[in-house]
């Protein structure tokens, strides 16, 4: 992949749907690697990624793909996989066939779509039943041949809706790896996934959207800083937690500390982070406390979440 | 011992599903795993007594599923993975009928409708048709129909499908609830690991009609405290050049985390003093767990191993 | 104790009897299908018989008949009264049983409450008891019900001196037993038959249309054996059945083959068991759950 990967650019974006908000007023730009699209459900995910694969126009503003609205671009469509949420197969067919045929559609030659379906397919670990009909294929399977239509044509751009889904917790895993694969080879790739530990193990690239507005966007942890207003919070386990307790609650940035007995652990809240872990040294080096963990425990998308929205919660 | 099960052995039409699986699932929740195919679903479908096993025994709270199916299913409460509801009926309306159906009077399946819509979460909304609700709220509403009649026994499955985060994090706050407060057994299916984690004490792994592992989740993970898993904030470079240079063991992984291990007579405070030093902060310090997702990997590939080798 | 505090306790206490649980899939199915379409259709036919009675009550005053001008309508025999009007009730209900039925069973099936249902002390035969009491009461309320008020209507609005009253215990009673026997028969033959027909498709809709197919085929069928191959074959034909019944227990209507009522009963019997066989058979619970 040596060509410079298209940007995705949106500006002033909105969407309705007769009076119903899909997206208001979003403007961002995703560049490659991996982002995740986080929100409750009616967010507007669904909305960005329709207008991104350009099968919506926006009501208002501009969405440019490499540069071009994807809308009624064909060049730009080829550039673009999409793996949607729901299942639209041809039953009777292979999943192999499923994609030469689409494939085809393209306007490829057989033999070339051909060995490009069993190429993606065998990425995706379908190599045993691709020539099965997709009738007999269970939900894992079909996610697997979604998705492994979405990058047959290896395209610059992938957008993924939920393909966790129906996965067993092997597969999971392996999505998860393939998908920091895509990542790794500069193509721009947009997931979005209801299960936050599984965005968090495959990119720190976030878009945080809900009810039509985009919260929040960027590395997790510059947006948590960002979020100046929350104090930070910080887990801290070690042998004697309330003595740990004691010494922050005299420190002048530390606004509360709270005891959990039962995990011999502290949570901490601080206005001033750098503070804390020079008073922390302090704690470890010259009193000699013996800690086993500490942790941010606040630096994650659901407390992010947690913070623009007033859902989530905290854990660490 | 509320589950037993001895050489179950159960066919699905004409494929051979469960294989003389044989476990006693003891204990206030046990998470139960495996991959797709593994038997997860014949497995309760036999308990509820909707299957009936070519040979073996299964007991539930001590009655057998194919003598005393009726038994079963009155301390018995089950949470599909599929959608399920009544259309036309309310939350209430549906909650009476199921409780009704469990055995309770009439008035006292009106209270406990009330009572466990109030637990899940089903306020205002319970007096409108289940059919207009959002996909969240109707899975509350079937985890609801489990609880109406206090079963001894909770089967969920896949309790946290199609919900969206806020959904996924208070319905995993519910079900650890149950666990706790309500003195039944919960069985859990899931594929996410982080969820069997948060919500239960014990896991059983099964895979191609038999239980690979079954064990209590904090005995499993072996916690390796002279391993320290650690994320800097400054010159990362430097901090692993002077740990390099002290002689310790220490690695990168691809998203900038470092592994250190301790040499013996260390103390941890031996890295705050290294990060102290160079003027590093250490944001993330972490001693080495196996995750579950690590256990439950290898545990699949040795007993796929095992078959690999008995075939051959 | 504080809401919290409860939040969550066990049941105790006594399971409440079979026959109880399974009324109460009656209710709630009758709760739910009672949306304004049934509902209105349900009044409708209950109206009949205020309908009826008004017309009795109306011709029975001697003022109403010579204003009318009317002299044989109460002089009909009291045969061909219950004749016409079974024949208008069994039609009814059955169009009762194709607007009530299919709503039963099928949306159960299409948003799989079964499975959940099952895991419940009731069982197959329990649920099917009780979605067969339900449709009773609505297909019975325009049937035998409505035969029975027929029977209470004239007995108190037609005049002493009319050959129903004089003939009661020898001609009117009887009558209106085997009356009520056929409608009784049709209502059990066309609930089991709806709700066979709901339990074969997740859309009511098809349903209905496999019940309107069914029973038209059915008699098509039977006709045209009759016609092509003996007349001596059996009617299999549900319209052909109750009117066999009807011509031989009430009355006969000049023309007709005589056909036995033995065959007819047997024609019901293969309905009623084959909607029962088909029922038992398809809501086995490890089929209910619509994959």
């Amino acid at each position: 992949m040596s060509i410079a990967m298209p940007l995705i650019q949106l500006d002033n974006v909105s969407r309705w749907y007769g009076e119903v908000i899909g997206v208001n007023r979003v403007t961002v730009t995703l560049r490659p690697g991996i982002t995740g699209l986080v929100g409750p459900n009616g967010a507007g995910k669904t909305t960005l990624m329709n207008m991104i694969t350009g099968m919506i126009r926006p009501s208002q503003g501009t969405v440019l793909v490499g540069g071009v609205p994807p809308w009624g671009s064909l060049t730009t469509m080829h550039r673009i996989g999409y793996c949607s949420q729901v299942d639209s197969f041809f039953e009777r067919m292979s999943g192999r066939e499923f994609i030469e045929s689409l494939l085809m559609l393209r306007g490829w030659m057989r033999s070339h779509a051909r060995s490009a379906a069993t190429h993606a397919l065998e990425q995706l670990r379908m190599t045993p039943n691709m020539n099965r009909r997709i009738q007999s294929y269970s939900k894992g399977m079909r996610q697997r041949t979604k998705v492994a239509l979405a990058i047959a044509h290896n395209p610059e751009i992938v957008v993924l809706d939920e393909p966790l889904d129906g996965l067993d917790a092997v597969g999971r895993h392996e999505m998860v790896e393939l998908i920091r694969l895509f990542g790794r080879e500069g193509r721009n790739v947009i997931i979005s996934s209801h299960v936050l530990h599984e965005i968090e193990a495959m990119t720190n690239n976030i878009l945080l959207v809900s009810g039509g507005y985009l919260l929040a966007e960027g590395d997790v942890r510059e947006v948590r800083t960002s979020l100046r207003k929350h104090p930070n919070r910080v887990y801290l386990r070690c042998a004697d937690p309330r003595a740990a307790a004691v010494f922050f609650m005299n420190r002048p940035n530390i606004l509360s500390t709270k005891v959990e007995e039962l995990d011999h652990a502290v949570l901490i809240e601080t206005r001033d982070l750098d503070l804390f872990y020079s008073d922390l040294n302090t704690l470890v080096l010259d009193r000699g406390a013996d800690v086993s963990l500490v942790t941010v425990a606040d630096e994650n998308i659901s407390s992010i979440f947690g913070y623009l929205a007033g859902g989530g919660d905290t854990r660490p | 011992m509320f589950i037993e099960l001895d050489n179950l052995t159960v066919k699905y039409g004409k494929r051979l599903v469960l294989d003389k699986m044989t476990a006693q699932l003891d204990g206030r929740s046990i998470g139960l795993l495996g991959p797709n195919g593994a038997g997860k679903s014949t497995l309760i479908k036999t308990l509820l007594g909707y299957l009936t096993p070519v040979s073996g025994t299964a007991r539930v709270m001590g009655f057998d599923v194919v003598k005393d199916r009726m038994k079963i299913r009155q301390v018995i409460g089950y949470m599909p993975e599929h959608e399920s509801y009544i259309k036309g009926l309310s939350a209430v309306r549906f909650l009476r009928y199921m409780g009704e159906l469990s055995g309770l009077s009439p008035r006292a399946a009106m209270e406990r409708a009330h009572e466990v819509l109030y637990f899940v979460g089903i306020h205002e909304l319970r007096y409108r048709p289940v059919e207009t609700y959002s996909l969240g709220n109707q899975q509350r509403v079937k985890l609801a129909q489990a609880l109406v009649h206090g079963p001894k026994v909770l089967i969920l499955d896949e309790p946290t499908n199609s919900l969206d985060p806020e959904g996924r994090d208070e319905m995993l706050h519910l079900v650890r609830d149950i666990g706790q407060i309500s003195g039944s057994h919960v069985v859990m299916c899931s594929h996410i690991l982080n969820d069997v984690e948060f919500c239960c004490d014990a896991v059983t792994v099964i895979n191609r009609g038999r239980v690979v592992l079954t064990g209590i989740i904090k005995e499993l993970k072996k916690e390796d405290l002279r391993t320290y898993d650690v994320r800097i904030e400054g010159d990362r470079e430097r901090f692993l050049g002077a740990v390099a240079s002290l002689g310790w063991e220490c690695s990168q992984d691809e998203r900038g985390g470092i592994r250190v291990k301790l040499p013996e007579g260390q103390e941890t405070s031996s890295i705050f003093r290294i990060a102290a030093e160079i003027g590093v902060q250490l944001r993330h310090f972490h001693f080495k767990k196996d995750s579950l997702e690590d256990i439950f990997v290898s545990v699949l590939r040795e007993s796929e191993g095992k078959i690999a080798d008995a075939r051959s | 104790m504080p809401v919290h505090e409860i939040k969550y306790r066990a049941v105790e206490g006594e399971l409440s009897p079979g026959p109880f649980r399974i009324l109460s899939v009656t209710k709630f199915t009758l709760l739910a299908v009672m949306n304004k379409w049934v509902a209105t259709t349900l009044m409708a036919g209950s109206g009949q018989l205020l309908v009826y009675g008004t017309i009795f009550l109306i011709m029975g005053n001697p003022l109403v008949r010579q204003a009318l001008q009317v002299t044989q309508v109460i002089d009909l025999p009291i045969p061909v009264i219950l004749r016409n009007f079974i024949l208008i009730q069994l039609f009814i209900c059955i169009i009762m049983a194709n607007i009530a039925g299919p709503r039963m069973i099928s949306p159960e099936l299409a948003h799989r409450a079964l499975p959940v249902i099952y895991s419940r002390p009731i069982g197959r035969l329990g649920y099917v008891a009780g979605k067969f009491l339900a449709l009773q009461v609505l297909v019975g309320a325009v049937s035998w019900v409505q035969v029975f008020l027929l029977f209470l209507v004239m007995w108190s609005v037609l005049p002493p001196e009319h050959l129903f009253h004089t003939t009661l215990w020898t001609q009117s009673i009887p009558l209106m037993a085997r009356a009520m026997l056929i409608a009784v028969l049709a209502s059990l033959v066309v609930s089991l038959f709806g709700l066979a027909c709901s339990a074969a498709t997740k859309n009511f809709r098809y349903a209905v249309v496999i019940f309107i197919a069914v029973m038209f085929g059915a008699s098509f069928v039977s006709r045209v054996a009759q016609e092509v191959i003996s007349s001596n074959m059996p009617d299999i034909g549900l319209f052909q059945v109750f009117m066999t019944l009807t011509d031989q227990l009430v009355h006969r209507v000049r023309g007709v083959v005589d056909r036995p009522v033995t065959g007819a009963l047997l024609s019901l019997g293969v309905w009623c068991a084959a909607s029962l066989g088909y029922l038992l058979w398809r809501l086995r619970p490890v089929d209910v759950y619509g994959e």
